[in-house]
């Protein structure tokens, strides 16, 4: 029997909670279409900078107005690029981690080049927000089978790219722990609005996935992104995500959290 | 006169296509981070599946890939335990061209593994891709095979094309697009729960009152799938919906096998739009 596929019975939530959320933001900026061609980026290929310098202003504005502390994965070439936004996420006092340099594609290169990533994302987060980051999230949750051992020998506290399990859990690679924090496709934006779902349909979707996964003491893990294509950072999206943060007030049993809060609780 | 068991009005398949990490792996893909799709439905996907079965106490098949048994046993062998049918689905589920030697050796290799893990043969297969070659169903006749369930083509069962010529020991056992949760569903169409849940009881009702014949394929992974709580609970609607249906009758898909080639029952007769089929 192999045992990494075989859910862990013993996880618990601290005294009082039933289940935990996060609200979590791929910041995905210009760096997913400098990616794959080269700057100038503008017209249709501008869909990224539509979330730095309107969308994640727009998401801020509702975190604030819900009381959420947000994990944002940023991508090391997107915090040099925007220092603007950057300091407006920081100020804000929300979680920031990692999602790779320039939205690499982890299953896709060596283990060379995904180290190589590590180290100029963590050069470029220590430029900008004067801290390397402990977490990380893979470009579109994309990673190959060395990944989280690699981060763990980096330092890194927490992935959450996989969608394995209903709960966080906790990994041993070589003496060292990493917590998984797990994120599952219909909790991303993405998805929906890049077939141009409707608002209406996100929101149900949302709600729906929340109230079951609550059910049963699950971690729900929203994931939007800032963008102006696939992203929640339009005013319609961003109405559309109001009803979900005001679910998560009806549930006082429900701890909020940010990614790194639930790593230590993983972890301890 | 085609007779369902049991003079049921409809008859319902509950199957599933556990998918777990072979999929992937088949594909070449690690199956981690956003790949790990398939872990899940052996860790919770299959097991939520199972529970929901248990509660409503209603049979079902699932479909098992060779790699996927043997790294799964004890899964394997809690679903026949608990009364339900596992069926044959690829090695590495091949949705890709293969050669006919490789094809009959995956065929064969498959089938040893489940029955050794599961203490019986398989007696059906659905194709993972849903393409077959022209040996596919002879190579699973003479393993034994009573069915196939890989065509859309069909409202309702009827006589396998083995060799170019209709079966009377083989039976097709058609699935139906418009009841799969996949890729068109949750993957590519991204439709909500309550918008799956609609279709799906659409289909019902339209198929109780004309073929009298239903059948659903969920996948129990995380995504392309309703392993999830909330998408499970789609599936367990859907079943709480059929039963409000009077004269349904719930079915292994062996079990319907064996019904549809007793020739008395009426299936085993080309169906005059299918006869000349290849």
């Amino acid at each position: 029997m192999s045992t990494h596929l075989v859910a862990s019975d013993s996880f618990v939530w601290p005294e009082g909670i039933q289940a935990a959320a996060t609200v979590t933001v791929n910041f995905a900026g210009e760096s997913v279409e400098h990616s794959t061609m080269d700057l100038p980026l503008w017209g249709r290929n501008a869909h990224g900078r539509y979330g730095a310098q309107q969308g994640v202003y727009n998401l801020l504005e509702l975190f604030a107005r819900y009381g959420i502390k947000a994990t944002f994965f940023i991508g090391g070439w997107d915090a040099e690029r925007y220092p603007e936004a950057m300091a407006a996420i920081d100020e804000a006092g929300h979680e920031i981690a990692s999602q790779g340099y320039l939205h690499e594609d982890f299953s896709r290169i060596s283990l060379d080049e995904q180290r190589t990533a590590l180290e100029r994302s963590e050069a470029a987060h220590l430029n900008v927000f004067g801290h390397k980051p402990v977490g990380f999230r893979a470009p579109d949750r994309l990673m190959s089978r060395q990944t989280r051992a690699l981060l763990a020998e980096r330092g890194y506290r927490y992935d959450a790219s996989y969608c394995d399990d209903d709960q966080p859990y906790a990994v041993e690679v070589d003496g060292r722990r990493l917590a998984e924090l797990p994120i599952h496709e219909p909790w991303i934006d993405k998805p929906y609005y890049e077939k141009h779902r409707v608002a209406r349909v996100v929101t149900g979707s949302f709600l729906d996935e929340f109230d079951a996964t609550y059910a049963i003491g699950g971690l729900f893990s929203l994931a939007i992104h800032p963008r102006g294509d696939y992203g929640s950072g339009r005013g319609a999206r961003i109405r559309a995500l109001e009803p979900v943060l005001r679910s998560f007030q009806d549930h006082p049993r429900l701890w909020v959290a940010t990614c790194g809060e639930l790593a230590d609780w993983v972890l301890q | 006169m085609k007779q369902w068991p049991n003079g049921a009005r409809c008859v319902v398949l509950i199957t599933v296509d556990s998918d777990v990490t072979g999929n992937e792996i088949g594909k070449g893909l690690d199956p981690d981070g956003a790949n790990a799709l398939g872990a899940y439905s052996a860790k919770r996907g299959l097991p939520r599946f199972l529970d929901i079965f248990a509660r409503q106490q209603i049979p079902a098949t699932v479909f098992f890939g060779g790699y996927d048994a043997e790294q799964s046993p004890e899964l394997v062998q809690r679903i026949i335990a608990e009364g339900h049918e596992v069926a044959a689905h690829g090695y590495l589920h091949e949705s890709w061209d293969v050669s006919l030697e490789e094809e009959d050796r995956l065929l064969r290799k498959t089938h040893e593994i489940i029955t050794h893990i599961a203490g019986t043969p398989p007696l059906g297969w659905r194709s993972p891709g849903g393409q077959k070659s022209a040996q596919t169903l002879a190579v699973l006749r003479e393993l034994g095979y009573l069915y196939d369930s890989s065509d859309k083509d069909f409202d309702g069962p009827y006589p396998a094309v083995v060799r170019g010529e209709p079966s009377d020991a083989m039976v097709e056992i058609p699935n139906i697009t418009s009841t799969l949760d996949d890729a068109y569903m949750y993957g590519i169409g991204a439709m909500s729960t309550d918008e799956i849940l609609d279709l799906f009881k659409e289909e019902f009702d339209a198929l109780y009152h004309t073929a009298g014949y239903f059948i659903t394929t969920c996948h129990s992974r995380s995504g392309r799938g309703s392993g999830l709580p909330a998408r499970a609970r789609v599936l367990e609607r859907l079943i709480d919906h059929i039963k409000r249906y009077p004269d349904v009758h719930f079915s292994r898909m062996s079990d319907l096998a064996r019904w549809c080639l007793d020739p008395a029952h009426g299936f085993m007769q080309p169906a005059t739009r299918l006869g000349g089929r290849k």
